[in-house]
């Protein structure tokens, strides 16, 4: 499985595959990206991206305008916020913009575990 | 005594937000650093308290300050290191510094943006606004905050493996 993982802090970034490890995805494979301009560009010329895990404040372009543009550009690729932000109107901004899931930081091995399960499943 | 919102059948969502109780906070730091850890309520400070650490401030997204987390120097090196999993005893090594290296103090701002959920608030947004390093001043808005003894939470955090520090919580009275 090949993630991209998106987060303006670095060890954020690290904690994430971290923890996707510790689901039992050992052979996950990680791309980074520390801003939705970045990211997009990866997402784009990468077709073999399984998922992305992706902050929602970033610098340059945020989460959800990453998201926004992804969609733009017809890619499907499964999508999950992990963020700070649980305000209900993010929640609501980020399945209308067709992410899969949104998991609140700080957030328990069996719940990221839960949600890469409905996904990749 | 209901008021007028709860005999008409709608509650009223609060105006502002409340902090974690001791066993949630303590939960959180679990969830985050992977390890278990135990956080003792102190007694109250002299208000506001002592600043000898790090300042988080947080406000709810459009400008108004509604929340402050104070850490003394262990628990700032607790938090930067514990997060990318740098032992303890580097941890106590930087808690004896005047302030943290760069790359810690970069990890300790992600704990305190984790740290929006150390405060409760149904329906609204808490945001990290700034983070001040020690020797700071008080920051005006916050003052106020940590003056109120009722909205303020001061505990002592021991994560396993590391040194234990202090942090105190706080947000706008109600």
């Amino acid at each position: 499985m090949l993630i991209l993982v998106v987060d303006d802090s670095r060890a954020m970034r690290m904690v994430v595959q971290h923890k996707v490890r510790q689901c039992g995805h050992h052979d996950a494979r990680f791309l980074e990206a520390e801003n939705g301009e970045d990211a997009l560009k990866i997402a784009l010329a990468n077709t073999a991206i399984d998922l992305i895990l992706c902050d929602w404040n970033m610098p340059k372009m945020t989460g959800i305008e990453f998201l926004n543009k992804l969609r733009e550009a017809e890619c499907d690729v499964p999508f999950g916020f992990i963020t700070s932000e649980s305000a209900p109107e993010m929640l609501q901004a980020a399945a209308q913009a067709g992410a899969q899931f949104l998991l609140n930081k700080p957030f328990t091995v069996e719940a990221l575990g839960a949600a890469l399960e409905s996904v990749v499943s | 005594m209901a008021g007028a919102s709860d005999l008409a059948g709608v509650p009223k969502p609060p105006e502002n937000p409340v902090v974690l109780e001791r066993v949630a906070f303590m939960r959180s730091v679990e969830m985050l650093f992977d390890r278990k850890t135990m956080a003792i309520s102190l007694p109250r400070f002299p208000a506001p308290p002592p600043i000898k650490g790090y300042i988080a401030i947080y406000d709810d997204g459009k400008g108004r300050v509604v929340a402050g987390a104070i850490v003394d120097k262990f628990m700032a090196a607790n938090f930067g290191c514990a997060l990318i999993m740098i032992p303890g005893v580097t941890a106590r090594e930087y808690a004896s510094r005047e302030i943290l290296p760069p790359d810690i103090e970069a990890n300790l701002r992600e704990v305190f943006n984790v740290g929006c959920a150390w405060f409760t608030w149904p329906e609204q947004r808490i945001v990290l606004r700034d983070v001040k390093p020690p020797g700071s001043a008080w920051p005006p808005e916050l003052e106020p905050i940590f003056k109120s003894q009722m909205k303020r939470s001061d505990l002592e955090v021991e994560i396993t493996g590391y040194p234990r520090g202090r942090i105190t919580l706080g947000c706008v009275g109600a």
